[in-house]
Protein backbone atom coordinates (compact mmCIF):
# COMPACT_ATOMS: atom_id res chain seq x y z
CA UNK A 1 0.00 0.00 0.00
CA UNK A 2 1.29 3.65 -1.11
CA UNK A 3 2.23 5.45 1.58
CA UNK A 4 0.96 9.34 2.52
CA UNK A 5 3.05 12.04 4.05
CA UNK A 6 1.67 15.01 4.36
CA UNK A 7 3.91 18.23 5.40
CA UNK A 8 2.32 21.57 6.79
CA UNK A 9 4.26 24.49 5.90
CA UNK A 10 6.04 25.77 2.66
CA UNK A 11 8.63 27.17 3.68
CA UNK A 12 12.41 26.19 3.73
CA UNK A 13 11.98 23.19 6.31
CA UNK A 14 8.45 22.06 4.70
CA UNK A 15 10.10 22.06 1.53
CA UNK A 16 13.06 20.24 2.18
CA UNK A 17 11.32 17.79 3.38
CA UNK A 18 9.17 16.98 0.46
CA UNK A 19 12.06 16.61 -1.83
CA UNK A 20 13.81 14.22 0.81
CA UNK A 21 10.54 12.43 0.69
CA UNK A 22 10.08 12.08 -2.74
CA UNK A 23 13.57 10.69 -3.26
CA UNK A 24 13.82 8.04 -0.06
CA UNK A 25 10.13 6.84 -0.84
CA UNK A 26 10.04 7.34 -4.79
CA UNK A 27 6.18 5.71 -4.97
CA UNK A 28 4.69 8.09 -1.60
CA UNK A 29 2.06 10.26 -1.42
CA UNK A 30 3.31 13.42 -0.83
CA UNK A 31 1.50 16.84 -0.24
CA UNK A 32 2.28 20.14 0.96
CA UNK A 33 -0.01 22.48 2.20
CA UNK A 34 0.47 26.17 3.22
CA UNK A 35 -1.08 29.37 3.81
CA UNK A 36 1.07 31.59 1.75
CA UNK A 37 -0.16 32.30 -1.75
CA UNK A 38 3.39 31.80 -2.85
CA UNK A 39 5.67 28.50 -3.06
CA UNK A 40 8.97 28.42 -1.35
CA UNK A 41 10.98 31.32 -1.61
CA UNK A 42 14.74 32.87 -0.32
CA UNK A 43 13.42 33.97 3.21
CA UNK A 44 17.44 34.92 3.45
CA UNK A 45 17.37 37.50 0.68
CA UNK A 46 13.99 39.37 1.02
CA UNK A 47 16.11 42.01 3.26
CA UNK A 48 17.96 42.51 -0.38
CA UNK A 49 14.59 42.96 -2.45
CA UNK A 50 13.75 45.10 0.52
CA UNK A 51 17.04 47.03 0.24
CA UNK A 52 16.55 47.91 -3.68
CA UNK A 53 19.45 45.93 -4.23
CA UNK A 54 18.00 42.21 -5.95
CA UNK A 55 15.07 42.49 -7.93
CA UNK A 56 11.94 39.83 -7.44
CA UNK A 57 13.19 36.90 -9.95
CA UNK A 58 15.96 35.68 -8.09
CA UNK A 59 14.30 35.03 -4.65
CA UNK A 60 12.02 32.78 -5.70
CA UNK A 61 13.32 29.03 -5.54
CA UNK A 62 10.32 26.82 -6.47
CA UNK A 63 7.63 27.45 -9.22
CA UNK A 64 4.51 25.56 -8.91
CA UNK A 65 6.16 23.31 -12.20
CA UNK A 66 8.97 22.28 -9.32
CA UNK A 67 6.32 20.53 -7.45
CA UNK A 68 4.56 18.86 -10.62
CA UNK A 69 7.70 17.60 -11.81
CA UNK A 70 8.29 15.50 -8.52
CA UNK A 71 4.80 14.93 -8.36
CA UNK A 72 4.42 16.71 -5.10
CA UNK A 73 0.87 17.97 -4.46
CA UNK A 74 0.88 21.21 -3.48
CA UNK A 75 -1.93 23.09 -2.00
CA UNK A 76 -1.65 27.15 -1.76
CA UNK A 77 -3.66 29.24 0.04
CA UNK A 78 -4.74 26.47 2.32
CA UNK A 79 -5.35 26.60 5.86
CA UNK A 80 -5.56 23.35 8.42
CA UNK A 81 -7.47 23.69 10.75
CA UNK A 82 -7.83 21.08 12.87
CA UNK A 83 -5.26 17.41 13.09
CA UNK A 84 -7.02 14.47 13.91
CA UNK A 85 -3.93 12.04 15.53
CA UNK A 86 -6.29 9.21 16.04
CA UNK A 87 -7.92 9.08 12.88
CA UNK A 88 -4.66 10.38 11.21
CA UNK A 89 -6.21 13.23 9.26
CA UNK A 90 -5.83 17.11 8.69
CA UNK A 91 -8.81 19.12 7.60
CA UNK A 92 -8.39 21.98 5.75
CA UNK A 93 -10.77 25.10 5.92
CA UNK A 94 -12.31 24.12 3.00
CA UNK A 95 -13.71 20.91 5.11
CA UNK A 96 -11.42 18.71 2.97
CA UNK A 97 -10.08 15.81 4.77
CA UNK A 98 -6.40 14.70 3.67
CA UNK A 99 -5.41 11.58 5.66
CA UNK A 100 -1.61 10.94 6.37
CA UNK A 101 0.87 7.73 7.32
CA UNK A 102 3.07 10.37 8.79
CA UNK A 103 2.75 14.45 9.30
CA UNK A 104 4.80 16.85 9.77
CA UNK A 105 4.48 20.19 10.85
CA UNK A 106 6.63 22.95 9.77
CA UNK A 107 4.48 25.75 10.18
CA UNK A 108 6.96 28.09 11.60
CA UNK A 109 6.07 31.74 13.12
CA UNK A 110 4.72 35.00 13.09
CA UNK A 111 5.86 38.04 14.06
CA UNK A 112 5.24 39.57 17.58
CA UNK A 113 2.92 42.28 17.56
CA UNK A 114 4.03 45.29 20.07
CA UNK A 115 1.96 45.20 23.24
CA UNK A 116 1.38 48.63 22.83
CA UNK A 117 -1.44 51.27 21.49
CA UNK A 118 -1.77 51.77 17.96
CA UNK A 119 1.02 48.46 16.84
CA UNK A 120 -1.55 47.56 14.28
CA UNK A 121 -1.65 51.18 12.51
CA UNK A 122 -0.86 51.52 9.29
CA UNK A 123 2.90 52.20 8.38
CA UNK A 124 3.88 49.37 11.17
CA UNK A 125 5.72 47.17 9.40
CA UNK A 126 6.76 43.57 10.51
CA UNK A 127 9.23 41.50 8.44
CA UNK A 128 8.57 38.14 7.84
CA UNK A 129 7.17 37.37 4.50
CA UNK A 130 7.92 37.74 1.18
CA UNK A 131 4.98 40.36 1.36
CA UNK A 132 5.85 42.06 4.11
CA UNK A 133 9.05 42.82 2.32
CA UNK A 134 7.42 44.27 -0.59
CA UNK A 135 5.52 46.91 1.46
CA UNK A 136 8.77 47.74 3.71
CA UNK A 137 10.28 47.90 0.11
CA UNK A 138 7.37 50.70 -0.68
CA UNK A 139 7.29 52.59 2.50
CA UNK A 140 11.19 52.89 2.10
CA UNK A 141 11.39 54.27 -1.09
CA UNK A 142 8.84 56.73 -0.56
CA UNK A 143 9.93 57.89 3.25
CA UNK A 144 12.42 60.03 4.91
CA UNK A 145 12.12 59.16 8.33
CA UNK A 146 11.91 55.79 10.23
CA UNK A 147 11.82 53.98 13.55
CA UNK A 148 12.78 50.51 14.19
CA UNK A 149 12.34 48.06 17.07
CA UNK A 150 14.19 45.42 18.02
CA UNK A 151 17.63 45.06 18.93
CA UNK A 152 18.83 41.70 17.46
CA UNK A 153 19.02 40.04 14.39
CA UNK A 154 15.94 40.76 12.30
CA UNK A 155 15.84 44.50 13.30
CA UNK A 156 19.64 45.31 12.23
CA UNK A 157 18.07 43.93 8.65
CA UNK A 158 15.22 47.11 9.06
CA UNK A 159 17.77 49.33 9.95
CA UNK A 160 20.19 48.18 6.73
CA UNK A 161 17.00 48.51 4.29
CA UNK A 162 16.62 52.01 6.12
CA UNK A 163 20.32 52.81 5.07
CA UNK A 164 20.15 51.20 1.91
CA UNK A 165 16.85 53.92 1.15
CA UNK A 166 18.16 56.61 2.33
CA UNK A 167 15.51 56.71 4.95
CA UNK A 168 17.16 58.22 8.28
CA UNK A 169 15.96 55.89 10.95
CA UNK A 170 16.15 56.14 15.28
CA UNK A 171 16.61 52.45 16.34
CA UNK A 172 15.03 52.63 19.96
CA UNK A 173 16.94 49.64 22.03
CA UNK A 174 15.95 48.65 25.57
CA UNK A 175 19.05 48.15 26.97
CA UNK A 176 22.25 49.80 26.35
CA UNK A 177 23.88 48.06 23.30
CA UNK A 178 22.71 46.43 20.60
CA UNK A 179 22.13 42.27 20.39
CA UNK A 180 23.33 42.90 24.22
CA UNK A 181 22.53 38.87 25.09
CA UNK A 182 25.84 37.63 22.69
CA UNK A 183 27.80 40.22 22.51
CA UNK A 184 29.48 42.98 24.78
CA UNK A 185 29.23 46.51 24.90
CA UNK A 186 32.63 46.53 23.08
CA UNK A 187 31.51 44.32 20.27
CA UNK A 188 28.00 46.14 20.01
CA UNK A 189 29.90 49.50 19.41
CA UNK A 190 31.12 48.45 16.17
CA UNK A 191 27.65 47.60 15.17
CA UNK A 192 26.34 50.91 16.27
CA UNK A 193 29.09 52.69 14.76
CA UNK A 194 28.40 51.10 11.60
CA UNK A 195 24.37 51.88 11.63
CA UNK A 196 25.60 55.78 12.50
CA UNK A 197 27.54 55.66 9.11
CA UNK A 198 24.83 54.67 6.82
CA UNK A 199 22.13 57.10 9.04
CA UNK A 200 20.21 55.29 11.51
CA UNK A 201 20.82 56.43 15.14
CA UNK A 202 20.81 53.90 18.10
CA UNK A 203 18.62 55.12 20.79
CA UNK A 204 19.58 53.23 24.19
CA UNK A 205 17.58 53.07 27.25
CA UNK A 206 14.29 53.60 25.16
CA UNK A 207 11.68 51.26 23.38
CA UNK A 208 8.24 52.03 22.66
CA UNK A 209 5.72 53.02 24.89
CA UNK A 210 2.76 53.78 21.99
CA UNK A 211 2.90 54.79 18.45
CA UNK A 212 0.60 57.86 17.75
CA UNK A 213 -1.63 58.03 14.34
CA UNK A 214 -3.43 60.74 12.16
CA UNK A 215 -6.85 60.85 11.57
CA UNK A 216 -6.64 58.04 8.71
CA UNK A 217 -4.94 55.13 11.52
CA UNK A 218 -1.51 55.81 9.80
CA UNK A 219 1.61 56.07 11.82
CA UNK A 220 3.53 59.49 12.76
CA UNK A 221 5.17 59.28 15.62
CA UNK A 222 7.06 56.82 18.39
CA UNK A 223 6.84 57.41 22.19
CA UNK A 224 9.22 55.95 24.15
CA UNK A 225 8.74 55.24 27.89
CA UNK A 226 11.14 58.26 28.63
CA UNK A 227 8.10 60.76 27.02
CA UNK A 228 10.42 61.21 23.87
CA UNK A 229 8.59 61.31 20.49
CA UNK A 230 10.44 60.28 17.17
CA UNK A 231 8.56 61.32 14.33
CA UNK A 232 8.73 58.92 11.18
CA UNK A 233 6.78 58.05 7.87
CA UNK A 234 6.88 54.31 8.75
CA UNK A 235 8.29 52.17 11.90
CA UNK A 236 9.62 48.46 11.62
CA UNK A 237 9.04 46.22 14.48
CA UNK A 238 11.45 42.56 15.11
CA UNK A 239 10.83 41.69 18.70
CA UNK A 240 10.31 37.90 17.91
CA UNK A 241 8.04 35.00 16.55
CA UNK A 242 5.13 33.32 18.22
CA UNK A 243 5.09 30.22 16.99
CA UNK A 244 1.99 29.19 14.58
CA UNK A 245 0.76 26.05 17.02
CA UNK A 246 -2.82 26.67 17.07
CA UNK A 247 -3.38 23.81 14.84
CA UNK A 248 -1.44 21.17 17.51
CA UNK A 249 -4.60 22.08 20.42
CA UNK A 250 -5.78 18.80 21.89
CA UNK A 251 -3.36 16.90 19.81
CA UNK A 252 -1.64 16.11 22.62
CA UNK A 253 2.21 17.13 21.08
CA UNK A 254 4.07 18.49 23.81
CA UNK A 255 5.09 22.09 23.74
CA UNK A 256 7.57 24.52 25.33
CA UNK A 257 8.30 27.39 23.89
CA UNK A 258 8.31 25.61 20.66
CA UNK A 259 6.94 22.17 19.71
CA UNK A 260 9.19 19.74 21.38
CA UNK A 261 10.74 17.09 19.52
CA UNK A 262 13.85 14.70 20.05
CA UNK A 263 16.74 14.60 17.61
CA UNK A 264 15.05 12.70 15.30
CA UNK A 265 12.55 15.64 15.00
CA UNK A 266 10.12 13.79 16.25
CA UNK A 267 7.17 14.83 18.86
CA UNK A 268 5.41 12.84 21.87
CA UNK A 269 2.33 11.87 19.62
CA UNK A 270 2.92 9.11 17.23
CA UNK A 271 3.64 9.71 13.61
CA UNK A 272 3.91 13.27 14.03
CA UNK A 273 6.89 15.01 13.48
CA UNK A 274 8.02 19.15 13.68
CA UNK A 275 10.95 21.10 12.04
CA UNK A 276 11.73 24.32 11.62
CA UNK A 277 11.98 27.96 13.70
CA UNK A 278 8.93 26.82 15.71
CA UNK A 279 10.77 23.17 17.17
CA UNK A 280 12.56 22.82 20.51
CA UNK A 281 14.79 20.29 19.50
CA UNK A 282 17.09 17.93 21.42
CA UNK A 283 20.59 19.29 20.50
CA UNK A 284 23.10 16.32 20.48
CA UNK A 285 26.15 18.87 21.08
CA UNK A 286 24.90 20.45 24.06
CA UNK A 287 23.17 17.78 25.61
CA UNK A 288 20.20 19.73 26.47
CA UNK A 289 17.27 21.10 24.13
CA UNK A 290 17.52 24.00 22.22
CA UNK A 291 16.18 26.37 19.49
CA UNK A 292 17.40 28.08 16.39
CA UNK A 293 15.89 30.13 13.80
CA UNK A 294 18.67 29.78 11.17
CA UNK A 295 17.73 28.92 7.59
CA UNK A 296 20.57 26.04 7.08
CA UNK A 297 19.22 24.63 10.86
CA UNK A 298 15.81 25.22 9.37
CA UNK A 299 16.17 22.92 6.11
CA UNK A 300 18.16 19.99 7.90
CA UNK A 301 16.07 19.40 10.24
CA UNK A 302 13.49 19.11 7.32
CA UNK A 303 15.86 16.78 5.36
CA UNK A 304 16.31 14.61 8.86
CA UNK A 305 12.21 14.41 9.55
CA UNK A 306 11.76 12.98 6.17
CA UNK A 307 14.29 10.48 6.56
CA UNK A 308 13.36 9.57 10.16
CA UNK A 309 9.16 9.91 8.67
CA UNK A 310 10.56 7.05 5.59
CA UNK A 311 12.74 5.05 8.06
CA UNK A 312 12.33 5.29 12.33
CA UNK A 313 15.04 6.54 13.49
CA UNK A 314 17.77 6.35 10.45
CA UNK A 315 18.70 10.39 10.87
CA UNK A 316 19.86 12.39 13.69
CA UNK A 317 20.17 16.19 13.87
CA UNK A 318 23.21 17.40 14.95
CA UNK A 319 24.18 20.94 13.27
CA UNK A 320 26.07 23.66 14.34
CA UNK A 321 24.06 27.20 12.79
CA UNK A 322 25.29 29.77 11.77
CA UNK A 323 23.85 33.50 10.55
CA UNK A 324 25.40 36.39 8.94
CA UNK A 325 25.04 39.99 8.44
CA UNK A 326 26.68 41.23 5.92
CA UNK A 327 24.88 44.57 4.89
CA UNK A 328 28.27 46.82 6.35
CA UNK A 329 31.82 47.38 5.17
CA UNK A 330 32.67 44.28 7.27
CA UNK A 331 31.17 41.16 8.21
CA UNK A 332 29.10 39.54 11.29
CA UNK A 333 28.43 36.24 11.90
CA UNK A 334 27.06 34.42 14.50
CA UNK A 335 27.50 30.74 15.26
CA UNK A 336 25.81 27.65 17.79
CA UNK A 337 24.44 29.48 20.80
CA UNK A 338 26.11 32.49 21.55
CA UNK A 339 23.55 33.18 24.14
CA UNK A 340 23.91 30.47 26.51
CA UNK A 341 26.92 29.09 28.34
CA UNK A 342 28.85 29.63 31.81
CA UNK A 343 32.04 30.91 30.43
CA UNK A 344 33.29 33.08 27.65
CA UNK A 345 35.82 34.90 26.55
CA UNK A 346 36.14 38.09 23.80
CA UNK A 347 38.68 40.55 22.46
CA UNK A 348 38.46 43.37 20.42
CA UNK A 349 40.98 43.41 17.97
CA UNK A 350 40.60 47.01 15.95
CA UNK A 351 37.26 49.13 15.46
CA UNK A 352 36.23 46.79 13.54
CA UNK A 353 37.49 43.18 14.55
CA UNK A 354 35.77 41.59 17.67
CA UNK A 355 35.60 37.86 18.53
CA UNK A 356 33.54 36.41 21.25
CA UNK A 357 33.05 32.65 22.64
CA UNK A 358 30.69 31.20 24.56
CA UNK A 359 31.83 28.18 26.63
CA UNK A 360 29.90 25.35 28.77
CA UNK A 361 31.78 22.52 30.38
CA UNK A 362 34.83 23.84 28.41
CA UNK A 363 32.99 23.53 25.34
CA UNK A 364 32.56 25.74 22.56
CA UNK A 365 28.91 25.70 22.26
CA UNK A 366 28.65 29.43 20.21
CA UNK A 367 30.20 32.65 19.31
CA UNK A 368 30.17 35.99 17.70
CA UNK A 369 33.13 37.08 14.84
CA UNK A 370 33.08 40.68 14.03
CA UNK A 371 35.05 41.96 11.05
CA UNK A 372 37.15 38.66 10.31
CA UNK A 373 35.32 35.65 9.66
CA UNK A 374 38.34 32.98 8.81
CA UNK A 375 38.32 31.38 11.98
CA UNK A 376 34.80 30.22 11.41
CA UNK A 377 34.88 26.91 10.39
CA UNK A 378 37.42 25.69 12.48
CA UNK A 379 35.43 27.04 15.87
CA UNK A 380 32.50 24.94 14.06
CA UNK A 381 34.42 21.98 14.21
CA UNK A 382 35.51 22.59 17.75
CA UNK A 383 31.66 22.79 18.62
CA UNK A 384 30.72 20.14 16.78
CA UNK A 385 33.33 17.93 17.97
CA UNK A 386 32.89 18.82 21.27
CA UNK A 387 36.52 19.35 22.45
CA UNK A 388 37.58 20.87 25.73
CA UNK A 389 39.04 24.07 24.97
CA UNK A 390 38.34 26.18 28.04
CA UNK A 391 41.68 26.17 29.13
CA UNK A 392 43.27 27.22 25.99
CA UNK A 393 41.57 30.89 26.05
CA UNK A 394 44.89 32.62 24.55
CA UNK A 395 45.38 30.29 21.93
CA UNK A 396 41.08 30.71 20.93
CA UNK A 397 41.69 34.41 20.99
CA UNK A 398 44.83 34.68 18.32
CA UNK A 399 44.04 36.71 15.74
CA UNK A 400 45.69 34.12 13.43
CA UNK A 401 43.81 31.23 14.81
CA UNK A 402 45.12 27.89 14.19
CA UNK A 403 43.57 24.90 15.52
CA UNK A 404 46.82 22.67 15.59
CA UNK A 405 48.33 24.74 18.11
CA UNK A 406 45.77 23.48 20.82
CA UNK A 407 46.50 20.85 22.79
CA UNK A 408 45.46 17.41 21.30
CA UNK A 409 41.94 16.34 22.48
CA UNK A 410 41.87 14.18 26.04
CA UNK A 411 40.63 10.61 25.45
CA UNK A 412 37.37 10.59 27.33
CA UNK B 1 29.50 17.39 5.54
CA UNK B 2 30.19 19.24 2.66
CA UNK B 3 32.50 17.92 0.24
CA UNK B 4 34.85 19.27 -2.39
CA UNK B 5 35.73 18.46 -5.92
CA UNK B 6 38.77 19.72 -8.47
CA UNK B 7 37.21 22.02 -10.82
CA UNK B 8 40.18 24.18 -11.68
CA UNK B 9 38.32 25.98 -14.64
CA UNK B 10 35.96 27.95 -11.90
CA UNK B 11 36.78 30.79 -9.30
CA UNK B 12 35.11 33.30 -7.17
CA UNK B 13 35.45 36.59 -8.14
CA UNK B 14 33.63 39.94 -6.86
CA UNK B 15 30.99 41.45 -9.41
CA UNK B 16 29.13 44.71 -9.20
CA UNK B 17 25.77 43.51 -10.42
CA UNK B 18 23.59 40.35 -11.00
CA UNK B 19 23.46 39.46 -14.79
CA UNK B 20 19.91 38.88 -15.50
CA UNK B 21 18.83 34.80 -14.90
CA UNK B 22 21.48 34.47 -12.46
CA UNK B 23 20.83 31.92 -9.33
CA UNK B 24 21.45 33.83 -6.11
CA UNK B 25 22.09 32.57 -2.67
CA UNK B 26 23.17 34.34 0.25
CA UNK B 27 26.70 33.35 2.34
CA UNK B 28 24.89 31.43 5.08
CA UNK B 29 22.90 28.84 2.55
CA UNK B 30 27.22 27.65 1.90
CA UNK B 31 28.61 24.82 3.46
CA UNK B 32 31.23 25.89 5.84
CA UNK B 33 34.08 25.30 2.70
CA UNK B 34 32.15 27.50 0.54
CA UNK B 35 31.81 29.69 2.93
CA UNK B 36 35.65 30.10 3.17
CA UNK B 37 36.29 30.44 -0.28
CA UNK B 38 34.42 33.39 -0.46
CA UNK B 39 35.84 35.25 2.85
CA UNK B 40 39.27 34.19 1.08
CA UNK B 41 37.39 36.58 -2.30
CA UNK B 42 36.56 39.27 0.26
CA UNK B 43 40.13 39.39 1.18
CA UNK B 44 41.68 39.44 -2.03
CA UNK B 45 43.63 36.05 -0.72
CA UNK B 46 44.25 33.84 -4.65
CA UNK B 47 40.73 31.66 -5.14
CA UNK B 48 41.73 30.02 -7.89
CA UNK B 49 43.90 27.58 -6.22
CA UNK B 50 42.60 24.33 -4.88
CA UNK B 51 39.22 22.40 -5.08
CA UNK B 52 36.29 23.96 -5.60
CA UNK B 53 33.46 23.38 -2.61
CA UNK B 54 31.13 21.24 -4.30
CA UNK B 55 27.93 23.33 -3.49
CA UNK B 56 28.98 26.46 -5.57
CA UNK B 57 27.88 26.60 -8.82
CA UNK B 58 28.95 28.17 -11.69
CA UNK B 59 27.36 31.29 -12.59
CA UNK B 60 25.71 31.30 -9.06
CA UNK B 61 25.88 34.79 -7.50
CA UNK B 62 26.60 34.79 -3.88
CA UNK B 63 25.54 37.98 -1.98
CA UNK B 64 28.04 38.51 0.62
CA UNK B 65 29.24 42.51 2.04
CA UNK B 66 29.52 42.48 -1.51
CA UNK B 67 28.45 40.50 -4.69
CA UNK B 68 30.80 37.10 -5.40
CA UNK B 69 30.05 35.08 -8.34
CA UNK B 70 31.19 31.99 -9.52
CA UNK B 71 32.98 32.06 -13.13
CA UNK B 72 34.99 30.41 -15.88
CA UNK B 73 39.20 31.67 -15.66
Amino acid sequence: MTQSFVIIGDGIAGSSAAETLREEAPDADVTVITDEGESLYNRILIKEFAKGKLPEAPISIHDESWYDERDIDLRLNTLVTDIDPEAHAVETHEDETIEYDKLLVATGGTPTQLPVENSDAEGIHHFWTFQDARKIRESAESADDAVIVGAGLLGIDLAAICGAQGVEAKYLMRGNAWWRYALSESGAEIMHDAMREIGVEPVFESGVDRFEVDDGGRIVAAVDPNGDRYECDWAGVAIGLNFNTEILHGTGVKQNDGVVVDQHMRTNVDDIYAAGDLTRFYDTILGEYAQNGSWGSAKEQGTIAAKNMVEPESAEFRWVSSYSITHFDFPFLSFGHPTIGDDEVERKYSDTEYRRLALKDGKIVGGVLIGDLAPQSAYKRLMREERVVGDQKEILLEKKFDADELAPPQEQ
Amino acid sequence: MSRSIVRPELAVRRVESVPSGSRVRHFDELSDAAQDRVLAAAEGEATDAGPLPADLRENEVIVFTRLYRVTGR
